[in-house]
């Protein structure tokens, strides 16, 4: 097993808003250990693309981290100056968002963008044509056919999927060890969104780089990735293999995030949609965040939140599991006794 | 076709064509720059009879939202024959569409920029009325209507940006259903919703399928909302149909290469079935309806393309019972999903029958 490439512990990040500081992540603890795929998954709003934000200090001016530590290849990413976290962002950590659009400048060429990325990132003494030929060596790992008289164009005179492409070779220029990935794939086709996930698992692959994957799509998850964060509520409720959240999920919110994707298999029968909504942070409830949706949810999940426990090679919070709690006060379901897929 | 001998199709659409003049200005043709049109769709048939659901997929660009908008009288047609129970609906006049618009309607794709925010959900369920002149005693009530599709009262004096995604979805059938339609296009209902609310919007349509027989064309290019939800499934590229035919037979034995194709790219929540999956990726791109490609559309990106396939237009083959395909190969392929190595062996083997 290799080291920890990027360890989070315990991180708390809230926003200050007109109507109350939310509480946006709170006590979230995973790990990607280098050439590791993770992904990330939940509904909107459970706190997915603030925690990309956050680790690598990249949250709207009004968020802040309050707690916890973020710890890429052993440094402290909280402690570290303005420039010397401008060194980690693209050579140690480099991000994709879902849309290219707005990531890449309408104005200026593919090319221009390109070479300004690698010089923001300190290769600035090179050669304007050193830096234009490893432009066009990115795009063409991407796989953007003609590069080299391509890098001339705007980014409108690319499609949809191209774009997704030049990002990740931007993410790409300067080798980073983690690749954070944000609904990277989740504005495109099927056929393209199988594209952009096979040059991810081929870059992987190759260079090692580590991916963190954020996606609401199980699909896209259980397609890629070694490992998974359940977030729910600002909370990472399961965590573990990728089997295993699959075959043998623990939490209520994971089974009923599994149970609601349509399939051809379940035709002619009524979708397990999950009844009510994600809480507004705003009014969050005392307890387990997702008690009032869940179907075991007793007295004590109402009262005070669960702490994450190890079960079966997975992390999750869910009183369930919590063996300390007498029988009498403890939730009850008949899988929970002897997981299996339902 | 599946129609009913007795009643025929409630709707048959005939060779439909759908064609946008790009006219460019003075500089562009003094400079003759090539103008053209674009086919978005080319020629398009298929039949959908009473209370069934037809699915209509096809990535970005293949036309189907065009396809709906052209049947449903918002974009004029520039040939071809669209009929909702015997009545044509191709070239009529605004107000001789009136008595139609009630019988086929369609719940627009995204809710944000179809539902006014400068009315309330109130008057936006009422506004279907206002518009067609129906008579009061005709008119179902804003609490019947939020009622029907699961939202609470309360809900009627809301604007749409205090709503979530999945309620605008709602107000958006509701605004549909306020007609008592017999058709209802939906186009992408579930698209951005999480996994939970797309679930809660389909079990919505599928409930008022049964209450309330309706017959659904469901545009989506989610292979898991239409394997789930559609009777039958039509497969569109760049303009044209390759392929139509009963649900269950197009996902186990898909006779088009594009259709499977877009089947092996649908990811799939289960992580054992995924080893070697993205290895049949499709490449390249679909190519724009302005200059579509020769022969058969899909050519440039069929791994089962021979020199036929680039000169001559497969012409879409009646197999019967609804059944059809446009693929000069399909006999001779056999695309039931099967691992990547014996793929590449069919694909030698037509290479060989056809050399």
């Amino acid at each position: 097993m290799s080291d920890p490439l990027l360890t989070v512990a315990g991180l708390e990040v809230v926003y200050h808003t007109d109507a109350g500081t939310l509480p946006a992540l709170s006590d979230v603890c995973f790990e990607v250990r280098e050439g590791q795929i993770v992904g990330v998954v939940g509904e909107s709003g459970c706190g997915k693309s603030t925690l990309g934000a956050a680790l690598l200090r990249l949250l709207s001016p009004n968020g802040e981290i309050v707690g916890g530590r973020v710890m890429f290849a052993g440094r402290d990413l909280a402690s570290l100056s303005s420039g010397e976290l401008r060194k980690v962002r693209g050579r140690g950590i480099a991000t994709v968002f879902q849309d290219p659009l707005t990531s890449l400048n309408p104005t200026f060429t593919v090319g221009q963008q390109m070479i300004d990325a690698e010089r923001a990132h300190g290769q600035g003494r090179e050669s304007k044509d050193v830096l234009r030929r490893r432009a066009i060596d990115a795009l063409t790992r991407v796989g953007i056919p003609d590069a080299a008289r391509r890098i001339r164009n705007h980014p409108h005179e690319f499609s949809g999927g191209m774009r997704q492409r030049i990002m990740i070779a931007i993410a790409l220029l300067h080798e980073p060890s983690l690749l954070i990935a944000d609904e990277a794939t989740s504005a495109l086709d099927v056929t393209l969104e199988a594209q952009i996930l096979k040059l991810l698992k081929e870059i992987n692959a190759s260079h090692g780089t580590a991916i963190l994957l954020i996606s609401h799509n199980l699909g896209v998850i259980a397609e890629v990735c070694e490992r998974v964060v359940v977030m729910y509520a600002g909370r990472a409720v399961e965590e573990g293999d990728v089997y295993a959240i699959f075959d043998r999920p623990l939490h209520p919110y994971t089974r009923a995030l599994l149970a609601a994707v349509p399939s051809p298999q379940h035709r002619g029968t009524t979708l397990a949609a999950i009844p009510g909504r994600v809480p507004s942070l705003l009014a969050l409830p005392p307890g387990c965040k997702y008690a009032d949706r869940c179907a075991h949810a007793v007295a004590v999940c109402f009262a005070r939140e669960p702490a994450s426990l190890a079960r079966g090679g997975l992390r999750v919070r869910c009183f369930l599991y919590d063996d300390s709690l007498p029988a009498a006060d403890k939730p009850r379901a008949d899988w929970a006794k002897a997981p299996g897929r339902a | 076709m599946t129609a009913d001998p007795q009643s025929g199709p409630l709707l048959s659409v005939r060779d439909l064509r759908t064609f946008f003049s790009d006219r460019q200005g003075v500089i562009a043709r003094l400079l003759r720059r090539k103008s053209g049109e674009v086919r978005a769709v080319d020629g398009v048939s298929f039949d959908v009879v009473r209370g069934e659901t037809l699915g209509l997929v096809g990535e970005s660009g293949s036309g189907k939202s065009t396809l709906a908008r052209t049947v449903m009288g918002l974009v004029p047609a520039t040939g071809g024959s669209a009929s909702l129970d015997g009545r044509e609906l191709v070239g009529l006049r605004r107000r001789e569409w009136r008595p139609l618009r009630r019988r086929i309607q369609m719940i627009f794709q995204d809710p944000a920029s179809s539902l006014s925010p400068r009315f309330r959900v109130s008057f936006l369920l009422r506004e279907p009325y206002v518009i067609n002149k129906v008579p009061p005693d005709q008119q179902a009530s804003v609490d019947e209507l939020l009622d029907m599709v699961g939202l609470s009262a309360e809900q009627a004096n809301k604007y749409p940006h205090e709503l979530s995604g999945g309620q605008a979805r709602r107000v958006s059938i509701a605004r549909a259903l306020a007609l008592h339609p017999e058709v209802l296009f939906a186009d992408e209902p579930t698209a951005g919703l999480d996994v939970s609310a797309a679930a809660s919007i389909l079990n919505l349509m599928r409930d008022l399928r049964d209450r309330l027989g309706l017959t659904y064309v469901l545009i989506t290019h989610d292979l898991n909302v239409v394997g789930y939800f559609a009777d039958r499934i039509a497969v569109m590229y760049v303009g044209q149909l390759v392929e139509i035919g009963l649900g269950d037979r197009i996902l186990a034995h898909p006779r088009h290469p594009y259709t499977q194709a877009l089947l092996a790219c649908a990811p799939v929540p289960d992580p054992h079935l995924n080893e070697g999956h993205l290895d049949n990726v499709l490449g390249g791109e679909i190519p724009s309806p302005h200059d579509p490609p020769s022969g058969c559309r899909f050519h440039p990106r069929c791994k089962y393309a021979d020199p036929r396939c680039t000169d001559e237009v497969p012409r879409l083959e009646d197999l019967g019972e609804g059944e059809m395909v446009a693929c000069h190969h399909w006999r001779r392929l056999d695309l039931t999903p099967q691992p990547p190595v014996e793929a590449t062996a069919a694909a030698a083997a037509v290479a060989q029958t056809t050399l």
